[in-house]
């Protein structure tokens, strides 16, 4: 009994051996050491896609031979990553590597002290593919009280570039030429309400925050601040510089209560239903089991989209319009996507030439973002790509690994070899102008009682309003102002003010 | 002589201890558990007044300014009050709801004669307490639903005007209450029909000789026979009356702001005030609150229940 055990222990301990001895991998990486093998875990948030075990699979192929590192990747469903994000960080479970982003949480677990910092000394020694082809102002956006602890994507994210995704078959059923102002989708959502039988305009869940980005912020020309997005910011004008004077409540404005008003006409027009609030089934499922005739959605998760339905229900010519034609679109942060470091990880040099590795090797990138060649798309050159059979089976081109990791050098255009940059792409953000703005990041810490005060104040009535399932517009907006102003919105408005001056100064 | 007494009450401390080694041993598990799941934990509360970054831990970050920073947000809207109210009226009113009910059911289930009968009623009334609330969440929308929920289909089927129940927060405290019965009194009524069949046969047997009926049986015969239990389980659920059950109130109500007024509980209004910043003391502040004052409810109940008869009391 106790012999065979030595021999099994044996044996397997010269199979580890020859296996270690065998590989022939990389001791060294941009002058660093990397001899010793090292395993990485890798949290993003999205959903996982059916083939992720064999992308990740041959990911792995490439970091073992190009780093000696081998990369475990997790997904946080988006359904959940509001309550699984910050629960994970605290647990303190192991991560080397985490997705983060403005809009999940970066600002709060950056000043709790979840994040490493990140020093320009690391950068350029652990990074330097990375810190050669990033601007600096990536940097700058992320730091907090002066630390950066987030490697951004390295271009600037539009936050208007929000196009909406229509059904073209019923657009062309209903004699509408074309959707390209808020007019004719009223039109559009018109024809639909009153003839189409178990078809929404809109099948609104649970807020109207995707609607307002567009037909509000966008439409308005309102540039939001940066982890205050639904609060405040300010009117552009061309050729002029904000001040602290300039900065409004977003929702206590002339233009939100046009707006809100208009949202009461399309509820009442029945665009969504009388329960949107309650009903937790996503506009982008019902777009895709046509329940609904559009999806309000950034421009990445729109195409995404658009190739599922044209994969599964190609007769209904999915198209993607521009409702707000001529707005201005503004380059706003870097830091909307990115990757962070947990401050309990302790390998963070190799986590930092990991992530070096995955933004910058041009055969990595392409596994991250588009899956793998062959199966999910075809290269039809080194700048563009097409959707291949098993495009299903992985997000081509929005996948969630690669949220954080974009980088313009990388990507491709979808198209035959030679093609450019789509229509919709191109009018929704070519003339991007940049904005001194942009790099101002909010310290919340000073006013966090009122905020979640505000916060509470705003779940309760902000989506009934923007919903338009509210008696009336104007008395609604009163009663929830006015409950704002009680939770401190008058001390939260003068902080950001004055932040917003001292961050100018800091800019002279 | 007060000495010797001292001395002989210590001596026999210790001499019972010796005595009951074994039983106090077989014991000892339970008291290391709950010790270190529910003792240790409890210094966590520090948090409530701490500032809390994961790099400097539990004890190493720093404590708020002001002592109560980390409870400001909940008082500063004014709703403390109200979410207050309304965890305090549902708790007291699954109590009593619940209590009455299960109570009924498993008298009723003692009743019955025929043992397959009386199973089936059993499962099916236990049945609905393995149903999630996310479920029932969305039962309770495809039920009511204004445009194609099953209640208004029937309603035009018949020619009525549909009612928008999602619009109207008076309903919602009966359809809380409904669904809450439906899903917990199964379990309560197993616990109570454990107590009513330990009832002692002879008992029934000499109320009948006195020519008791069935209901004259359970008013001086079951009821009595099981107020201990009922009151040690009524009691039990007091002392957690300041904790609102947060799935089912999250779930059945979710986004929809037009109810909160009426059907909004701490636990509910806690998570969507801090969901944003996650802060973790304010969160803990929020908990702390909610122990006070359920240990301050628990107490004065407790010695109210000891005044009128010591065998009662919890302890």
């Amino acid at each position: 009994m106790k012999k065979s055990f030595t021999l099994v222990l044996a044996l397997l301990l010269a199979v580890l051996c020859a296996t270690s001895c065998l590989a022939e991998n990389a001791a060294e990486y941009y002058g660093n050491d990397v001899s010793k093998h090292e395993s990485l875990v890798m949290y993003v948030i999205g959903d996982e896609p059916t083939d992720s075990v064999l992308v990740s699979e041959q990911i792995n192929a490439l970091m073992e031979e190009k780093l000696n590192t081998s990369l475990t990747i997790f997904y946080i469903p988006l359904s959940d990553y509001e309550q699984k994000y910050s629960l994970l960080l605290a647990s303190g479970t192991d991560i080397d590597i985490m997705y983060t982003s403005t809009w999940a949480f970066y600002n709060q677990e950056a000043t709790k002290g979840a994040f490493a910092e990140i020093t320009t000394e690391n950068l350029e020694k652990y990074m330097p593919q990375t810190y050669a082809c990033e601007s600096p102002m990536a940097f700058e956006q992320a730091k907090i009280n002066g630390v950066c602890y987030m490697v951004a994507r390295n271009n600037a994210y539009i936050n208007n570039a929000v196009p909406v995704l229509i059904r073209g078959d019923l657009r062309e059923k209903y004699g509408i030429e074309k959707v390209d102002s808020v007019e004719t989708l009223e039109a559009y959502f018109k024809a639909v309400a009153e003839n189409e039988e178990g078809v929404y305009p809109y099948a609104a869940a649970g807020n109207g925050v995707d609607l307002s980005i567009n037909l509000f912020q966008s439409r308005y020309n309102m540039l939001p601040f940066a982890g205050l997005d639904k609060y405040f910011g300010y009117f552009y004008e061309e050729g002029k510089t904000p001040t602290a004077d300039d900065i409004v409540w977003q929702l206590g404005t002339e233009e939100y209560l046009e707006y809100a008003t208009q949202m009461k006409a399309w509820a009442d027009m029945g665009f969504w239903s009388k329960n949107a609030v309650s009903n937790s089934i996503s506009p982008r499922d019902a777009f895709e089991n046509g329940t609904s005739a559009s999806v309000f959605w950034n421009i990445d998760t729109c195409e995404s989209i658009k190739n599922v339905v044209d994969a599964s229900h190609p007769e209904w010519k999915a198209e993607l319009v521009n409702v707000t034609p001529g707005v201005v679109h503004a380059e706003g942060m870097y830091t909307g996507d990115g990757f962070a470091f947990p401050a309990t990880s302790k390998k963070l040099e190799r986590a930092m030439m990991a992530l070096d590795l995955l933004k910058n090797d041009k055969a990595l990138y392409d596994l991250a973002r588009y899956g793998i060649e062959g199966v999910h798309y075809n290269a039809t050159s080194d700048t563009t790509y097409t959707l291949a059979d098993g495009s299903s089976g992985y997000t081509v081109a929005n996948a969630p690994i690669s949220w954080g990791l974009k980088n313009d050098n990388l990507e491709r255009i979808m198209g035959e070899a030679g093609a450019t940059q789509s229509e919709i792409r191109k009018s929704l953000f070519s003339d991007a102008i940049s904005e001194i703005s942009s790099g101002f990041i909010f310290d919340e810490t000073p006013v966090k009682a009122e905020l979640a005060a505000i916060s509470d104040v705003c779940s309760q009535y902000v989506p009934m309003i923007e919903l338009g399932l509210v008696d009336d517009v104007q008395a609604s907006l009163n009663e929830f102002n006015s409950q704002c102003e009680r939770a401190g919105l008058n001390t939260v408005y003068e902080e950001v003010k004055a932040q917003f001056n001292a961050y100018l100064e800091g800019l002279n | 002589m007060t000495d010797s007494i001292k001395k002989g009450k210590r001596r026999s401390f210790w001499r019972e201890l010796s005595q009951y080694r074994t039983l106090l041993m077989m014991l000892l598990p339970a008291i290391v558990i709950i010790f270190i799941f529910a003792y240790l934990p409890m210094s966590g509360v520090v948090l409530a007044f701490k500032r809390y970054r994961y790099a400097d831990g539990i004890w190493g970050s720093p404590w708020t300014k002001g002592a109560f920073d980390n409870f400001r947000f909940f008082f500063l809207s004014g709703k403390a009050w109200m979410v207050t109210r309304n965890t305090f009226l549902y708790n007291l009113a699954f109590i009593a709801v619940n209590t009455s009910l299960a109570v009924a059911f498993a008298i009723i289930l003692n009743e019955m004669r025929s043992k397959l009968l009386r199973s089936f009623t059993q499962s099916v009334l236990f049945l609905p307490y393995f149903v999630g609330w996310v479920i029932v969440g969305s039962i309770a929308y495809n039920l009511f639903n204004y445009e194609n929920g099953m209640l208004n289909g029937m309603i035009r089927f018949f020619g009525g005007e549909p009612v928008n129940l999602y619009g109207t927060p008076g309903a919602w405290p009966w359809l809380i209450l409904l669904f809450n019965a439906w899903k917990s009194v199964g379990y309560a009524t197993v616990v109570y029909l454990a107590a009513v069949t330990g009832i002692d046969d002879h008992l029934y047997e000499a109320a009948e000789i006195d020519g008791a009926n069935v209901f004259q049986r359970i008013r001086n015969v079951t009821l009595p026979s099981i107020r201990p239990t009922m009151i040690t389980l009524v009691l039990l659920d007091v002392s957690k009356i300041f904790r609102g059950n947060f799935d089912l109130f999250y779930q059945l109500i979710s986004k929809n702001g037009a109810l909160y007024n009426a059907t909004d509980v701490i636990d509910t209004f806690v998570f969507r005030a801090l969901i944003q910043s996650s802060d973790t003391g304010m969160a803990a502040a929020a908990g702390l609150y909610q122990s006070v004052l359920c240990f301050v409810t628990i107490m004065v109940v407790n010695t109210a229940v000891r005044r009128i008869n010591t065998d009662y009391a919890l302890f």
